[in-house]
């Protein structure tokens, strides 16, 4: 097994992994030749949030290198707190290598950087890490769900995020309901107090293959989720997304995806029912 | 079964909504349209949430802090008391100040036929279980007879008040919501409107901003054991004030970030000569003292008739260092008991110009308040006022005891230095 690559783009990397690190702390990297995929999802065993992300391979390094037995591709499991810590202190220099080694029989990403006083000093963080076994990976599957009641692109994320953080402090849960004619809402309710925000003119998404959406009026859906999930997963406005749409599942889940040309970041959020 | 008949509720509720909106913002429909049948107990409209915003969150002392709301014809009055009823903040937020401000108390609506005040009312009920049945139908026989009240001094009265008691914290919550936090310029784009249809209803805010519309119904407590009449209301007596200094609410606020806030109390002292306000932390980790004399820039202005000195809690006093950030300048005012009444002049857009008053009442010490536990004892009303002018002068002497031992503390302080 073997793996090293050296860095390209670090500051998209970071705001990736500052997205992340925001829903859960410790999370799945998975090497391929094409992709490097992100996947947080607690084992599948909690009702938590699930985010499956994944950037081309060539955005954001140089070189890159994944050689092993199981068809030249690597999983590990890290501490998402870690890696960002790393990756932070790297920002200082132009030249950072990733490397997988072993250290007292542990398995480490080591990460290094050229510092640029005194001629330049190398610096190696080692980064714990778990190898994740071909079988094991098996086991994380993007949840399958059905195709989604409705599909709307959503405004500004950060736009968004500050109203869910007024709301957060009012009630425990939101409802947010949309139509395929452009208009969202979020909405609480407690016995204090009632707020309901109307998104309208919204787009709707294209997606390839399929034909041209219907406006339609009749057509919505809502669901109910838990504030803070939500509020976690619009903090994904740190990587500046082209588009982000969102998609409803009724009954079971709110689907986000923040785009941008070279990855994409999917939110999976359990309905409360 | 329930959760069906409240998604059909939510159903109409948006449908209407989307019907509302469109409406709301078209003036000329909105004179048309089925409101002006029945007009609400009192509407407003503000080009600029920030007025509402920058003269409530100075007075906001707490999370969930609720405050007593006084709608007239003349302006809003906000007032708010602290936990130990020995702090009050109050502002009047003037209805010259706003876009649109109507009070109108005549016209009490017919409920049941309104088919938008039903859906109102059922955001706000949905939850009510049996007990809170039981509880709102005790709550409007004591309206009922608040009313019955109401209407016969009223009727003296030439000036009509609506009283409703209200959450500012969710109050607040709900102004700010397209507020962003490292923005400062957002709220010239953010219109609201104010609506409060009936005793019945709730107080309801509109906000839009570059087009996303919000909408928030805030449930109004009106009757409450805690309901402050006006008569109990702390009241200052400004016959008796011995010191007053204005200064500016920056400089105030550095001088007030030096103090040692972990302490209990804080010593406010005003002297004649040489004419300065001094505010001194005594705590664990030592004695730290702030003087802010006439001369200093940061003053503006200082009158100060007898040296006087009072112990407040900092708790207390906590509530008015948050409210600086609002404020331009800072009007503090001492009298012969020792409230303090400390008024902000809050820095509105524009060249608007309002007022937050805070009154402090001084931290008693032990001492004193047997005395006057004795003192108000006596049934006789004669032994009673001479009582209390020997109380006022018993004070008088105490403070200059006080710091004629101050003034010995300080001497030998400065003789340790040398």
């Amino acid at each position: 097994m073997k793996f090293h690559a050296t860095i390209h783009d670090l500051a998209l990397l970071i705001r990736t992994v500052q997205s992340l690190v925001k829903i859960d702390k410790i999370g799945i990297i998975h090497f391929t030749a094409e992709q490097v995929s992100f996947i947080l999802d607690s084992g599948q065993t909690t009702d938590d949030i699930q985010v499956w992300c994944s950037i081309n391979q060539d955005s954001i390094f140089k070189t890159y290198v994944v050689e092993s037995l199981s068809e030249n591709e690597i999983a590990i499991e890290v501490n998402l707190n870690n890696l960002l810590h790393a990756l932070k202190t790297g920002q200082v220099s132009n030249e950072m290598s990733w490397k997988l080694t072993k250290k007292d029989n542990l398995p480490y990403l080591s990460i290094s950087i050229m510092c640029e006083i005194n001629n330049g000093l190398p610096l190696v963080q080692d980064v714990p890490i778990q190898i994740i076994t071909p079988q094991n990976l098996q086991r994380h599957k993007e949840p399958d769900l059905p195709e989604p009641d409705v599909q709307i692109m959503l405004p500004q994320l950060s736009k968004l995020q500050c109203i869910v953080d007024k709301m957060k402090e009012m009630a425990n849960t939101i409802l947010i309901k949309a139509n395929m004619a452009g208009a969202m809402s979020l909405s609480i309710k407690t016995d204090i107090v009632s707020v309901q925000t109307l998104f309208k003119d919204l787009e709707h998404p294209q997606i390839e293959g399929q034909p041209e959406y219907v406006r339609d009026e009749n057509k919505t859906a809502e669901i109910r989720v838990d504030i803070k999930k939500l509020r976690k997963v619009l903090y994904s406005h740190y990587v500046n997304p082209k588009n982000a749409v969102l998609c409803l599942v009724k009954n079971q889940a709110l689907v986000v995806h923040v785009l941008l040309d070279v990855m994409y970041l999917t939110y999976y959020i359990p309905a409360l029912l | 079964m329930t959760d069906q008949s409240n998604q059909q509720t939510e159903e109409e509720i948006s449908v209407e909504l989307l019907e509302q909106k469109e409406n709301q913002y078209n003036q000329q429909e909105f004179e048309n349209n089925e409101e002006d049948e029945f007009r609400p107990v009192f509407e407003a409209r503000v080009r600029d949430i920030s007025l509402l915003e920058y003269n409530l969150a100075p007075i906001c002392l707490k999370k969930d802090q609720m405050t007593k709301v006084l709608i007239s014809s003349n302006g809003l009055y906000f007032h708010v008391e602290g936990d130990s009823k020995n702090i009050q903040a109050t502002t009047f937020i003037d209805a010259s100040l706003f876009e649109k401000y109507e009070y109108n108390l005549n016209q009490k609506p017919n409920n049941d036929e309104k088919k938008k005040d039903n859906v109102k009312k059922k955001i706000n009920q949905e939850k009510v279980t049996k007990e809170d049945k039981d509880k709102e139908k005790e709550k409007e026989k004591e309206k009922e007879k608040e009313e019955e009240e109401e209407m016969e001094t009223n009727n003296k009265d030439s000036e009509r008040v609506t009283m409703l008691r209200l959450n500012l914290s969710v109050l607040l919550d709900c102004l700010g919501i397209f507020k962003e936090k490292n923005k400062n310029n957002n709220f010239n784009e953010t219109v609201g409107q104010i609506i409060y249809p009936n005793d019945q209803g709730a107080f309801e805010i509109d906000l839009e901003d570059k087009g996303v519309v919000t909408w928030c119904a805030i449930a109004v407590n009106s009757i409450d054991d805690n309901y402050i009449q006006p008569q109990d209301e702390m009241k200052f007596d400004s016959t008796t004030v011995t010191n007053t200094i204005v200064i500016d609410s920056l400089g105030l606020k550095t001088a007030l970030s030096e103090l040692d806030w972990g302490c209990r109390t804080i010593d406010m002292f005003m002297f004649k000569k040489p004419p300065m306000l001094s505010m001194q932390s005594n705590g664990q980790n030592g004695v730290c003292r702030v003087d802010c004399p006439l001369d200093s820039e940061a003053v503006e202005r200082l009158d100060s008739l007898q040296d006087q000195s009072d112990l407040y809690l900092s708790s207390l006093l906590r509530g008015c260092v948050n409210a600086l950030q609002y404020s331009s300048k800072a009007s503090i005012r001492m009298n012969l008991e020792g409230m303090l009444s400390i008024q902000l002049m809050i820095k509105n857009r524009g060249n608007i110009q309002s007022f937050v008053e805070f009154l402090i009442n001084p931290e008693n010490n032990e001492e004193e308040e047997e005395e006057e536990e004795e003192e108000e004892c006596e049934d006789e009303e004669g032994y009673y006022e001479e009582n209390e002018s020997q109380k006022e002068k018993e004070k008088q002497y105490r403070n200059e005891e006080f710091f004629d031992e101050q003034l010995i503390q300080d001497d030998q302080l400065e003789e340790d230095f040398i």
